[in-house]
C-alpha cells in the first residue's frame, strides 16, 4: 500500500539531485584549485630548481671556474686557487688586456656569484687579477 | 502446539466495507484492510485474446469504453479460470471518502474488492443507507434492502471473512499537485541525473586525489618547503640573488666600459657589491673632470681626488 505521498518522495530525490549537484559542483572547484596548484607547484619548482642550480650549487661553481682555470692559457696564469669555507679566491698574474677581457668575459657569463674583483696594471702586458666568488 | 518463545499469534486487522454511505469513526493509528463495495468500481467479465494477466491488463481500459463516465480510472484484472475480471474504479473519489471519514492512508494496510471477496456470498448483508449487498449469479451488487427479504449484518459476515491475496494499490495522496505519473517521471529523472553526478562526482573525487598524488610527488622531486610561505621566501631569496648578480654585471658592464682619453690608463681597478674604485694615470689632469662626468652618467661618485697625475675615484652602486 502507498504509505508515503508520492510527492515527498519526489521531493527527496530532488533534494538528493540537488545535494549531488552541490557536491559535484564544490569538487569541481576543488578540481579546479588543485590542478591551479599544482600547475604553479610545477611552474614554482622548475624556476626554484634552475635558480637553485644556478646560484646555489657550489660543487657546480667550482667545478666551472677550475675547468676555466685549467683551460689553456690561463692554467699558466693562475697564482692562487683557494677555498676558504664559502670562499673560493682566485688570482692570476701577467695577463694582457685582451686575455683579461676573455677571462673576465668567461667569468661573468658563468652563474657565479661575485664578491670582488681587483684589477692591478703593472704594463700593458702585465696585468693581475683576483677574484672573490661565493660558494 | 508449542508456540516458539515471543512469537504471538498476528492479531487480525479490522475490516472495513467502504461503501459511498459508510460512516465511520476511525481512531488514531487503527490498521485497516477495506473492502470497495461495487458502488467504487464497474466490473466486467471478459474473455480477452491473451494468456497473462499483465497482458489482460493492458486491454483492460478499452474493454470499458463507453461504460464508464468520463473520468480518471485505474484497471485492475484478475483471472478467474479462462475469464478475466476487469475493474475500473476512481482513486480520487475513494481517496476523497476516506478523507471525509477522516482515515489516513497510513492507516491503510490493503484494498480488497467486494466482487471478489464476497463471490461466494449466500445471504445478502446490510450495508450502509439501507443498501444491501448481494450476489447473483457470480455478480456482487448492491440494491435497495426493500428487494430482499433475509439478511444479514455486515459485522457477521466480515466475521467470517478470510480475506483473499488479491489486494489492489491505490494512491490515496490525491491532494498531489502533481498527477501521479507525473511524480514518478520526475522521480526516474531525478534517479537518472543522481546516478550520472553521482558517477561523475566519484570520477571527479578520483581525479582530485591522483592531483593530490601529483602534488606531493612535485614537492619531494624540487624538494620544497611545505608551507606555502617557506616556499615564497624561498622564491623571494633565490630570486633577489639572480637580480643582484645580475645588475652586479651590468654594472661591471658600465665600468669597463668607461672611455679614458688617449695616454690615459686604469692602474688598478676594485669592484665589489657596494661599490667601485679606480686608480687612474692621467696625462692630463684636466682629463679628470670628464671621467667623473662620465661616471656621475651611471653611478654616485663617493670619492674623487687627484694626486701626482694619478685620478683615484670611488662609486657606489
Amino acid at each position: 500500500m502507498n504509505k508515503i505521498n508520492p510527492l515527498y518522495i519526489l521531493g527527496f530525490f530532488v533534494l538528493v539531485l540537488i545535494l549531488t549537484i552541490v557536491q559535484n559542483h564544490s569538487m569541481q572547484n576543488k578540481i579546479a584549485e588543485a590542478t591551479q596548484l599544482v600547475s604553479s607547484i610545477k611552474q614554482n619548482g622548475q624556476k626554484i630548481a634552475t635558480l637553485k642550480e644556478h646560484w646555489k650549487n657550489s660543487k657546480q661553481t667550482l667545478q666551472h671556474i677550475e675547468s676555466l682555470l685549467n683551460q689553456k692559457p690561463f692554467n699558466s696564469k693562475v697564482v692562487k686557487n683557494e677555498r676558504k669555507s664559502s670562499r673560493y679566491t682566485i688570482a692570476l698574474e701577467h695577463l694582457d688586456a685582451p686575455l683579461l677581457d676573455r677571462f673576465l668575459g668567461k667569468i661573468l657569463n658563468e652563474y657565479v656569484v661575485l664578491k670582488k674583483i681587483s684589477i692591478d696594471r703593472s704594463s700593458g702586458t702585465d696585468i693581475s687579477v683576483a677574484l672573490e666568488i661565493e660558494l | 502446539m508449542k508456540l516458539p518463545i515471543n512469537s504471538r499469534p498476528r492479531k487480525r486487522l479490522k475490516i472495513l466495507f467502504l461503501d459511498k454511505e459508510t460512516q465511520y469513526r476511525s481512531q488514531t493509528d487503527e490498521r485497516l484492510n477495506i473492502i470497495l463495495s461495487p458502488s467504487y468500481y464497474w466490473f466486467k467479465k471478459a474473455t480477452l485474446p491473451v494468456k497473462y494477466v499483465t497482458q489482460a491488463q493492458a486491454l483492460a481500459a478499452s474493454q470499458f469504453d463507453g461504460i464508464v463516465p468520463e473520468g480518471s480510472y485505474k484497471y485492475t484484472v484478475i483471472k478467474q479460470e479462462d475469464l478475466f475480471w476487469l475493474f475500473a474504479y476512481d482513486e480520487a473519489s475513494i481517496a476523497q471518502k476516506l478523507k471525509e471519514l477522516g482515515i489516513k492512508p497510513s492507516q491503510v494496510e490493503a484494498f480488497y474488492l467486494a466482487q471478489y471477496e464476497f463471490q461466494n456470498l449466500k445471504l445478502p448483508v446490510a450495508i450502509a443507507g439501507n443498501k444491501v449487498l448481494v450476489q447473483n449469479d457470480g455478480v456482487v451488487s448492491v440494491m435497495p434492502r426493500a428487494f430482499v427479504d433475509a439478511v444479514q449484518t455486515l459485522d457477521a459476515a466480515l466475521d467470517h471473512l478470510k480475506l483473499s491475496k488479491h489486494r489492489i494499490t491505490l494512491n490515496l495522496f490525491q491532494n498531489s499537485v502533481l498527477d501521479e505519473k507525473w511524480i514518478y517521471r520526475f522521480s526516474a529523472v531525478s534517479i537518472v541525473f543522481i546516478v550520472l553526478y553521482l558517477a561523475s562526482y566519484l570520477l571527479l573525487k578520483s581525479d582530485l586525489k591522483a592531483l593530490r598524488t601529483e602534488q606531493l610527488a612535485l614537492t619531494q622531486q624540487y624538494k620544497l618547503p611545505q608551507t606555502s610561505f617557506q616556499l615564497k621566501s624561498l622564491m623571494r631569496s633565490l630570486t633577489s640573488k639572480e637580480n643582484r648578480q645580475l645588475a652586479l654585471r651590468q654594472h661591471l658592464k658600465k665600468l669597463f666600459a668607461l672611455r679614458l682619453s688617449s695616454g690615459d690608463y686604469v692602474k688598478k681597478f676594485t669592484f665589489t657589491p657596494k661599490g667601485a674604485q679606480y686608480e687612474i694615470v692621467l696625462s692630463d689632469i684636466k682629463h679628470a673632470e670628464s671621467i667623473k662626468k662620465e661616471l656621475q652618467k651611471a653611478f654616485t661618485i663617493k670619492s674623487a681626488k687627484v694626486v701626482d697625475k694619478t685620478f683615484y675615484i670611488g662609486v657606489s652602486l
